[in-house]
């Protein structure tokens, strides 16, 4: 079973997405803020993590860019969940390191769609 | 002409021209002739420079080598300098030397001119110019400072709607696939309830700015009980209190009335409360008190125990778009909240402002007309005549703005919301009429009652003024204040409800 980590502020969503995945057969663990975040991603080795860009303590370029830097991610994909619609999220995105991209307010099958591309 | 004469004018002429004039002899640079100019630029007698040389007056030997090459090139040369005179004082001049030939002699003339009125200006126009420089600084650095701002704000309203509207579209998901337990179902409602009054309460504060941007926010006045007002945000707040494990209570004689509008005075209340249950954490206490303050002014408090509010982020409290960062910080919010507080206490005449210890609380201290004080906007170009009418209105209890042209007259109608307007027929950029056209035109300004001014004699035709009633400037003490009382009964009644209270 594929392992999923989820990093975002917004408990809301997390818990949204959270049952969403799990109901297609994932494993999620999440978190909060971005240290937080950057230390779970350490602990658990998820097979693919979810970022948000907006977050307190460090935000999601931050985290990417730490853990695009530690080997052992070097080949975990990270995707970004972007609240802007701007070009200049995408490049800081890619910039980064980040492997894709979702814009939000994004539907789940979109999400799934590239969870699954990403995995392979 | 004989010779003597010839010599007669030059030499009336030399010395009555207004520029000081030196000859130097080429050959020896020794001055040979001065004019009365030159004594009197320099202080020196015409004896002591032909007989010093222009060691005198050129102590660092500029004027000589000057001299030097107007031999050697052979064409006019200028020169800034300062002289020194014989009261040992800087002066700046500037110099103009000129090789000529008269009678197979060969002079140097020397024409020099006091050039301190022409520094002081020049300094003067510099100071000037370094001020406006500075100043014109200050207001790209203001705009750009608001520009960024309203670049941040777009940012902060783009991710506060998308990141609700996120979370509606992945429930919907849910509530579409899956096989979700009632209880789940139950929970999943009640996000996505929240997250929808949260855009509603965004697009609130939105509809907010723009209403108090265009200057269209209306306001009803009417004389409401304090403490009924602050009891029913009390019981609004009720669920709260056991959620967060705050207490709120009132502290409120039940005689105090305020004059304003019940639904902008709830909302502020609304906003302030709502800070302080963010602010305050469990065990806390948040206290709604009212105090009599001077003027006819009631003082509201809204004080809680809660992280208090730093010191630097005080005076950006009310700033719009700005978020408190450090202590008492919220991540959601528009940062509008405060902002249209502000212009919600201030169009009614009121004031905002905030205490705060960190680690302690805050309060928040506004005021509101007690009393039903009328706002007269008075339009006539006679400024004597402004000030005598605006003397006996204000001893009468009404606020009187004087406005001394028409458009002064129509700008500060929409700052003030005036209860009444009084104005001469001839303003001279645009007749009194017209003002009345343009402001009925404006929304809030359709049922403002008028009273014209005026000195001539004008036809009693409905016409021309509209049926608004004319006081003529002859006698207007008889006729004013009682025209003015009528007319503002007619408001008043308009605005208070029938049973007209909370």
């Amino acid at each position: 079973m594929k392992k999923i980590l989820l990093i975002d502020d917004e408990k809301d969503l997390v818990e949204t997405i959270q049952v969403l995945l799990e109901a297609k057969g994932y494993t999620v663990i999440s978190a909060h803020d971005g240290l937080a975040g950057l230390e779970k991603a350490k602990k658990e080795n998820p097979d693919l993590i979810l970022l948000d860009v907006m977050m307190p303590n460090l935000n999601g370029y931050q985290v990417c860019r730490e853990l695009k830097k530690d080997p052992n991610f070097k080949n975990t994909p990270i995707v970004m969940l972007t609240a802007k619609a701007q070009e200049s999220d995408h490049f800081w995105g890619i910039e980064s390191g980040a492997d894709d991209y979702v814009t939000k307010p994004f539907d789940s099958l979109s999400l799934l769609e590239t969870i699954k591309n990403n995995l392979k | 002409m004989s010779n003597s004469i010839f010599k007669d004018k030059y030499h009336a002429a030399f010395h009555t021209m207004p520029g000081a004039i030196v000859f130097v002899n080429p050959a020896t640079f020794e001055i040979e002739e001065v004019n009365a100019q030159v004594t009197q630029l320099t202080g020196y007698s015409a004896d002591e420079l032909v007989k010093e040389g222009l060691g005198l007056i050129d102590s660092n030997s500029k004027v000589r080598q000057l001299l030097e090459r107007t031999l050697k090139e052979k064409k006019q040369q200028i020169l800034e300098f300062d002289l020194l005179t014989k009261k040992k004082e800087s002066m700046p001049v500037s110099m103009r030397v000129d090789f000529i030939e008269m009678e197979h002699h060969q002079h140097l003339v020397l024409v020099l001119q006091d050039m301190t009125k022409v520094r002081k200006m020049e300094e003067m126009v510099q100071k000037t110019v370094d001020q406006k420089t500075q100043d014109l600084k200050l207001a790209l650095e203001t705009l750009q400072k608001s520009n960024q701002l309203k670049s941040d704000f777009v940012a902060m309203v783009s991710h506060e709607i998308r990141n609700p509207l996120t979370i509606l579209k992945s429930t919907l998901a849910l509530l579409e696939s899956s096989k979700l337990a009632a209880k789940k179902r139950e929970e999943v409602l009640h996000m996505m309830m929240r997250h929808i009054d949260q855009m509603i309460d965004i697009s609130n504060d939105l509809l907010d700015v723009s209403k108090i941007e265009a200057g269209v926010m209306q306001y009803h006045l009417e004389k409401l009980s304090l403490y009924k007002l602050l009891c029913s945000v009390m019981h609004h707040f009720h669920s709260f209190e056991e959620q967060c494990g705050i207490k709120l209570c009132v502290e409120c004689p039940k005689d105090y009335f305020i004059y304003a509008d019940e639904l902008k005075t709830k909302q502020i209340l609304d906003n302030l409360v709502s800070n302080a249950f963010k602010a305050t954490s469990l065990g806390g206490k948040i206290i709604l008190s009212a105090r009599s303050s001077d003027n006819n002014f009631m003082e509201i408090l809204v004080s809680d125990t809660g992280c208090g509010i730093e010191k630097d982020q005080m005076q950006h409290l009310f700033k719009r778009f700005v978020r408190l960062q450090g202590a008492g910080a919220h991540t959601k919010g528009t940062g509008l909240g405060l902002s249209i507080v502000k212009s919600l206490v201030e169009a009614q005449g009121g004031k905002i402002w905030a205490e705060s210890e960190v680690g302690k609380g805050t309060i928040f201290r506004f005021t509101l007309p007690a009393t039903a004080v009328p706002v007269v906007v008075l339009m006539d170009e006679d400024v004597e005549f402004c000030e005598k009418v605006s003397k006996l209105l204000e001893e009468e209890g009404y606020r009187v703005k004087q406005c001394h042209s028409a458009f002064r007259g129509i700008e500060q109608c929409q700052e003030m919301k005036p209860h009444v307007v009084v104005l001469d027929l001839k303003l001279s950029d645009l007749s009194g009429e017209k003002v009345v056209d343009r402001l009925k035109e404006m929304p809030l300004m359709k049922d403002l009652p008028f009273v014209f001014l005026t000195s001539q004699k004008v036809e009693k035709s409905d016409e021309k003024t509209k049926g608004i009633p004319v006081v003529y400037k002859s006698k207007w003490e008889y006729e004013l204040l009682s025209i003015l009382k009528k007319q503002l009964r007619m408001q008043v009644q308009r605005e208070i409800k029938p049973g007209g209270s909370v």
